[in-house]
This record gives C-alpha cells, sequence and structure tokens, in this order.
C-alpha cells in the first residue's frame, strides 16, 4: 500500500517537474531590480525603522506646535448671557483686578453713558467684547474686556447700549446694539464666528450679527 | 572565486525552476525563480551566504509563500482552463495540479525534494533551512493528504 503511494506520488511529481518551463535568461531575469524589495539585513531594517519613527514623532510634533499656534479663525470671543448668569468666555473673573489707570477706566468710571463714548473705548482699547449681565437684580454690569483684562465695570442701568467688539483672525468690528435696560439681555453666538444673535432672555431678539458682522436689528 | 550573478543564476536556475513548479505549477515557475534571484541579488547579506544553494531554495520558498493567493487563484484558472482545452501545452493532467493544491507550501517542498531529488529528511531540512523533525512532519501530512486525494 504504501510502496503504491510513493510510486503514485514520485510519478505525479516527475509528471508536474517534466513540465517545468525553462529558465528566464539570466539578462532578461536579472535585468530589472525593479522587482520585488531584497530583504533587509536586522540592522538596515532597525535603522530604517528608526528613522521612520522619528520622521512620524517630528511630524507630529510639528503638527501640534502649528495647531497650537495659528490663529482661530472661527472662534468668536462672544460671551454668552441667559438669564441673567453670565459666561464669560475667556475673561479673567476677578473684578478687582482692575487697571484703574489705563485711559478706558476713566470713561466708565465719570458715568459716560453715550454709545459714542463706549464705541471710543472699544476703539481705542482694543475691546475684544462687552457682555451684558445681570438680570432682574439693578446690579446688571458690563463689563469691558480686553485682551489684558476686564478694563471696566459700568452699572447697567447707565448705558443705553453694547459695544461689542468681535475679533477674528483679520477682522475686527465694533458693533453696537441698543439696549432696553428694563429687559435682560444676552448674546448668544449661534456658531463658530458665522452669526451671533442677540436677545432678550425672553427670546426676543434684539439683532443679530454675522460675518463680516455688521449688525442688523430684528423685532424689538 | 565567487560567481559572478549571471554565472551563479546559470548556475542555479534550472533546478530552482525545477522546485518552484512543484510548488506553483509551471506557469509562473521561472517567474517565481527570477523575482527570488533578484530578491536574493539586492540583498545585502548575499555575499556573505556560504551556502548558496541551500539559500536560494528558501528565497524560492518564501518568494512562493508571497505569491500563495494569487497562486491559487492562477491554478484555479489553469484547472478551469483544462476542462475546457487540451492538454497540451503544459502537459500536466490537472487532476495532478489539483492533487498537489491539497498540500501546503512546506508540505509540497518536502514532497518534491523527497521523490523527486531522493533526498532525506536530513538533507531536505538542510536545504530548507528547517528541522528534520519539521520535515518528517510535512512529508507525513502531505502523503497523508495526498492518499485521500488519489485513492478516493
Amino acid at each position: 500500500m504504501i510502496d503504491r503511494l510513493d510510486r503514485e506520488i514520485r510519478s505525479m511529481v516527475v509528471e508536474l517537474i517534466e513540465a517545468s518551463p525553462a529558465p528566464h535568461p539570466a539578462h532578461k531575469a536579472l535585468r530589472s531590480k525593479s522587482g520585488p524589495a531584497a530583504p533587509l539585513s536586522l540592522r538596515s531594517g532597525l535603522v530604517r525603522m528608526l528613522a521612520g519613527a522619528a520622521v512620524v514623532l517630528v511630524v507630529g510634533l510639528a503638527g501640534v506646535w502649528v495647531g497650537r499656534n495659528l490663529v482661530p479663525v472661527d472662534t468668536a470671543e462672544i460671551p454668552i448671557v441667559k438669564g441673567g448668569e453670565t459666561e464669560l468666555t475667556g475673561a479673567p473673573q476677578d473684578l478687582t483686578e482692575l487697571d484703574e489707570s489705563h485711559p478706558a477706566i476713566r470713561l466708565p468710571a465719570q458715568g459716560a453713558t453715550d454709545r459714542e463714548s463706549f464705541a471710543e473705548a472699544a476703539s481705542e482699547q482694543e475691546l475684544q467684547f462687552v457682555c451684558a449681565a445681570g438680570g432682574e437684580d439693578p446690579s446688571w454690569e458690563l463689563c469691558l474686556v480686553a485682551h489684558e483684562g476686564v478694563l471696566a465695570v459700568v452699572p447697567f442701568e447707565s448705558i443705553e447700549g453694547l459695544v461689542a467688539r468681535v475679533t477674528d483672525s483679520d477682522l475686527t468690528q465694533d458693533v453696537l446694539v441698543p439696549l432696553d435696560t428694563d429687559r435682560p439681555i444676552g448674546i448668544r453666538n449661534t456658531g463658530p464666528l458665522a452669526s451671533v444673535d442677540i436677545e432678550y432672555v425672553d427670546g426676543t431678539v434684539v439683532g443679530s450679527m454675522s460675518a463680516p458682522w455688521s449688525p442688523s436689528r430684528e423685532g424689538s | 572565486m565567487r560567481l559572478s550573478d549571471a554565472e551563479t543564476y546559470e548556475k542555479y536556475a534550472g533546478e530552482l525552476v525545477r522546485f518552484a513548479t512543484g510548488l506553483v505549477g509551471p506557469d509562473d515557475a521561472a517567474d517565481v525563480v527570477a523575482d527570488a534571484f533578484v530578491r536574493v541579488l539586492g540583498s545585502a547579506s548575499w555575499p556573505d551566504v556560504d551556502k548558496q544553494r541551500a539559500y536560494l531554495y528558501r528565497t524560492v520558498l518564501n518568494e512562493v509563500r508571497m505569491r500563495h493567493r494569487s497562486t491559487m487563484r492562477r491554478r484555479a484558472r489553469e484547472l478551469r482552463a483544462f476542462d475546457r482545452e487540451a492538454v497540451v501545452e503544459i502537459e500536466v493532467r490537472p487532476q495532478v495540479l489539483e492533487a498537489m493544491s491539497v498540500l501546503s507550501t512546506q508540505q509540497r517542498a518536502a514532497v518534491i525534494l523527497t521523490y523527486w531529488e531522493d533526498l532525506t529528511p536530513g538533507e531536505v531540512a538542510g536545504r530548507l533551512g528547517v528541522s528534520q523533525g519539521s520535515v518528517r512532519r510535512h512529508l507525513a501530512r502531505g502523503r497523508s493528504k495526498l492518499r485521500e486525494v488519489l485513492h478516493d
């Protein structure tokens, strides 16, 4: 039985091998080195692997660095004010750290309430935004926030409008929003710098701002 | 004195093509060997290789392993072609290709070297760079599978 199987296998193998083609001519077979890549030695493989890892690391770190240093284009630094509570996005919370020597302080400190004054203050001091805070409480305040921090806190009832400066990477614009001090007001950022709604807490829209950040009034 | 690349190829290509034919069939054997040579001669370690013949056999075996999937597909096409056409050009019965196709690459290598070159398991082991026990196992399993196929 085993002999028979061996004979059959041998016969099969012989039949197969005898059908072997001739090798390619040497000049043709060896002409191109563009065939499969040659196997690497252990050392070469390690060197290549480390080099690859180093490249990945460098590219990754570069990506992180660029990501951290790029000016966010679509980030509106507008606070979100709802229901009398203020979320001062990016603004300092300690209002006692006012720089009273700052020229801008003079304006609210002297009770300036007209819109031109606020606009001027915003213009001069590069305010990023002006936010409203408060609610039914008469202690409502208006915060003027600049890059350096809070510049001034103004009694809310002493003003007649909000001046908002919206800054992104290449555009800065002051926006004056008339204010009804009897009604709480909120500034709602409805998207990444695409549009900002300014509305009373009861939902009535005061106005909206959208790129390129010119105010348009809606409702009453 | 060391042979040039072309001389090395001329010296070993014939027997390697026969070996490769046993592994992948006649259609791809010459290509497998040519690719294996290109791979070997481009290797940084090739100039230091002592047992060039065994090294080349192992390279052909590895080349076949890498081509296994496409080879299987190609073999299936061959078998389909045999159903339709006369077995004139390749001169291998489809039953033979079919029987060999049930073996793994290692089993095929052990069978080919044993039955074609009449090598002992120890010699096959030296040629393929594996242990003698491994060769015996591959051979036993290969024979067992072939018995099932041939005697069914």
